[in-house]
């Protein structure tokens, strides 16, 4: 299995080696980030505010002298984490319901999508901001928001699968077989039924560091010091109209970077799952 | 005599991603007018890369070399409306899959009237469409033409199909497995159907693997294998005096109707299952509708009997093959298995049954879980009974070896099998467990000739050995004649004809099941005529 990796490897599509060798480098300046820069994330270099690109400060500082290099190295920590976590988090809850509401079917089912129906009627963004600003923003409340509000949709996709699974025969002749509930849906339902969650959870990833960005933005993801994508955008945002564009810049060419690495992931996935 | 179509030292090459495949190689065959040509094969043989490459079908990245005329025209390289023009004139088609050829959105009758508007045009369209359908025997053709085609049976469908091909008098009919799907007496009519259109100078191809069907209709065989012709000749040189070994093992693979039962027994082990009074009624939308697939159903199975069920497609044998293996709840009657009336176990209770039986599926390939290798599909049933991991191993090893599998199949997964090997895992599969009770649904239906007649040779050796009971589902006759102790003819839910093998075969008392018989294709009365 793990000698045939390689070769696997080289079989994906161009586009998904070229988002995971994007992907890589972000999880490698997150994982090396203090050894890459001298400056800590939220150290203030009182001699300089807010000064352009320059050796020694190679992105600038912002307006309280910390290093944006540094800080977008650090915050890559932050966004690939909680994307990652969140995304978890809700692929695991998602297939979970999915996977039951799907098997069981009848009264079950039926209630059980009307309840996600109701989550899914409202716009994701409205639903995380009262989520964040009742709970309060702490890095594992967030994790949790992002992670809920995105497992409807894989409880969906899930289900959908399951259902059509059902008709397949192998299915009936694994009940034939004697086979328990439990391994019913996690021996012969679930495995057959993850292939588009491949697809979409690196999409998804994208969305939710986006999402941390957002709610950073408008002051409920990150708090303050704290160095993540989204709320150094936020705070650029303000010394652009000075002329000081590379606050917001930076940060905001990582995150397009870094979404743009998994989109390209869960695209090539999709087109590979096409063609086949 | 002059051929009409006339293809010349054909070749097809399929570039794929590993390396380019020959799917056809210097096919030279004509086809003459007023002449049925017959052409067979096992799948993968590429008989039906030779209709493709007629019509200008080929898949995209094909390339193809050699000639192809039509009454002494060259027709291989056509473009345009010359094309548009030969595809229904020159040469018409039947695809294999009527239902899915045909527009699911559209009334078969607009079809056919979309039809004559492009190759046609003028007249009552909805007559000439009225007329057409008569032509090819649909009954009440006026009522059909606002019919869409999931609201038709298959038979109707490739009725439809014909029709469509017709319309435009093409010059030559070619039809690619046009009975896929059908049950024994329909395949016998359609085939009928397109066969009589060779007349008024038209020529008839048709494309197939069942050799048996088409030494019925065809006057000349053309055999494929691997992309090369390996026999062309008169239908009843090819199947009385083969001369190729290929052509040999696809009539030896077709079972002859008049092949008994080796070993029978007048002793009948102990009561199995016991059915009494067992009815099915499928509920319709809404509650509506309610249809009774099976009703009044009594049966007995005894231990060492190996019982067909036949009948035809749609006539409830599947029904009740589910119902016996405890499937499905039936809405009437008992069903008792050693004791236990299993319609009113719930799922944990049936769980317990299941060790005692077993079921092998239609088509192999479905019945596996693609994800599984076969080391793990096997020993699926078998930890209900045998926690013990290396006993496990030496039961999965001993059930492989039964149905004749290498131990080295175990890591395989269901894709790296052929259709044959992944029905002998199915089998192995059900015996692993060693079961009391074996349910065979059409166990060789989806598979080829030649791998028939193994599948078959295997069944009977185990049936054989009488240590349990098998119940096979069949609509082949002949393959239940040479297999079966007892026979279940069942027609519309209800049993017609119950009784020893033999009684059934030599005095059919029900007219159902001497329609079967008379309609099970084989190549035996071709033999008895030319004698």
């Amino acid at each position: 299995m793990i000698l045939s990796l390689p070769r696997r490897l080289v079989r994906l599509p161009s586009m998904v080696l070229a988002g995971l060798a994007i992907l890589t480098l972000v999880a490698l300046a997150a994982v090396f980030a203090p050894w890459l820069t001298p400056w800590g994330p939220e150290e203030m270099d009182m001699m300089y505010f807010l000064e352009g690109p320059m050796p020694g400060h190679w992105l600038g500082t912002d307006a309280n002298g910390m290093d944006v290099l540094s800080r977008i190295l650090h915050g890559a920590r932050i966004d690939l984490g909680v994307a990652i976590a969140s995304v978890a988090i809700a692929v695991t809850l998602g297939t979970l319901v999915g996977l039951v509401f799907g098997y069981a079917g009848g009264w079950l089912d039926h209630i059980g999508m009307r309840v996600l129906d109701m989550f899914q009627a409202f716009p994701v963004f409205i639903l995380a901001l009262a989520v964040a600003a009742i709970l309060g923003n702490s890095m594992i409340n967030l994790i949790l928001t992002i992670g809920f509000i995105n497992a409807p949709p894989y409880a969906r996709l899930i289900r959908a699968e399951v259902l059509s699974l059902r008709n397949r025969t192998f299915v009936e002749a694994a009940e034939a077989a004697g086979n328990s509930h439990i391994s019913m849906l996690f021996r012969h339902l679930l495995p057959n039924a993850l292939t588009p969650i491949l697809v979409i959870a690196p999409l998804n990833c994208g969305w939710a560091i986006l999402m941390l960005a957002s709610l950073s933005f408008v002051g409920l993801g990150v708090p303050v010091p704290g160095a993540e994508w989204g709320a150094m955008i936020s705070a650029g945002a303000a010394d652009i109209v000075g002329g000081r564009w590379w606050t917001a810049t930076f940060p905001g060419i990582a995150l397009f970077v870094t979404v743009l690495g998994f989109n390209l992931v869960g695209e090539g996935l999709q087109e590979k799952g096409v063609k086949r | 005599m002059s051929a009409l179509l006339d293809i010349r030292d054909l070749a097809v090459t399929i570039p794929t991603a590993e390396a380019e495949v020959q799917a056809l190689r210097g096919v030279s065959l004509s086809v003459a007018p007023d002449e049925v040509v017959g052409i067979v094969g096992e799948s993968g043989g590429g008989k039906s890369m030779i209709a493709r490459a007629v019509t200008h079908m080929l898949p995209g990245a094909a390339r193809m070399s050699g000639e192809i005329t039509l009454d002494g025209r060259d027709v291989t390289h056509l473009e345009g409306p010359a094309l548009q023009e030969f595809r229904g004139g020159g040469v018409a088609l039947c695809f294999q899959s009527p239902r899915s050829a045909l527009s699911p959105t559209r009334t078969v009758g607009k079809q056919m009237a979309d039809r004559f508007r492009a190759h046609s045009p003028g007249g009552d369209l909805r007559a000439r469409a009225v007329e057409a359908f008569q032509a090819v025997g649909l009954r009440e053709p006026e009522r059909q033409l606002d019919r869409f085609p999931h609201e038709m049976s298959g038979g109707m469908c490739q009725r439809v199909m014909i029709a469509l091909a017709l319309a435009c008098e093409p010059r030559v009919l070619i039809a690619d497995e046009p009975t896929t799907g059908l049950d024994v007496t329909l395949t016998g009519e359609i085939l009928d159907l397109i066969a009589a259109q060779a007349q008024g100078g038209r020529g008839v191809m048709i494309i197939s693997h069942d050799i048996a069907a088409l030494s019925k209709v065809c006057d000349r065989l053309v055999v494929i294998e691997a992309g090369r012709i390996v026999e062309d000749g008169p239908t009843r040189e090819v199947t009385h005096a083969p001369k190729n070994a290929y052509t040999r093992r696809l009539i030896d693979a077709v079972p002859d109707i008049r092949e008994k039962r080796a070993v029978g027994t007048e002793q009948r082990g102990d009561t199995l299952m016991l059915l009494s009074g067992v009815g099915v009624t499928y509920r319709g939308r809404f509650g509506r509708n309610r249809v009774p697939a099976l009703s009044d159903v009594d049966l007995e199975i005894r231990k060492g009997d190996t019982i067909a069920i036949v009948g035809e497609s749609g006539s409830g044998k599947s029904t009740l093959s589910r119902t016996i293996m405890g499937m499905l709840k039936p809405t009437a009657g008992r069903v008792d298995f050693r004791g236990t009336d299993i319609a009113r176990l719930s799922f944990g209770q049936k769980r317990g049954m299941r060790r005692h039986m077993q079921m092998v599926y239609q088509d192999p390939m479905d019945a596996l879980n693609p994800r599984m290798t076969v080391e793990e599909i096997v020993s699926d049933p078998l930890r209900l009974v045998e926690r013990d991991a290396t006993r496990r191993s030496a039961l999965i090893d001993r059930a492989l070896n039964e149905v004749g599998l290498d131990p080295s199949f175990r890591p395989r997964f269901p894709h790296e099998l052929s259709g044959g090997q992944a029905q002998r895992v199915g089998l192995a599969r059900a015996l692993a467990i060693d079961p009391d009770l074996v349910v065979l649904d059409e166990p060789t239906s989806a598979l080829d000739v030649t791998v028939q007649a193994q599948i078959l040779t295997l069944i009977r050796r185990l049936t054989e050995r009488r240590d349990r009971a098998y119940v096979m589902v069949s609509h082949d006759l002949a393959t239940v004649r040479a297999l079966c102790d007892r026979v279940v003819v069942v027609d519309a839910g209800r049993i017609v004809a119950e009784g020893p093998t033999e009684a059934i075969f030599t005095a059919p008392k029900s007219p159902k099941t001497r329609a079967l018989l008379d309609a099970a294709p084989h190549l035996g009365d071709r033999l008895e005529e030319t004698q």
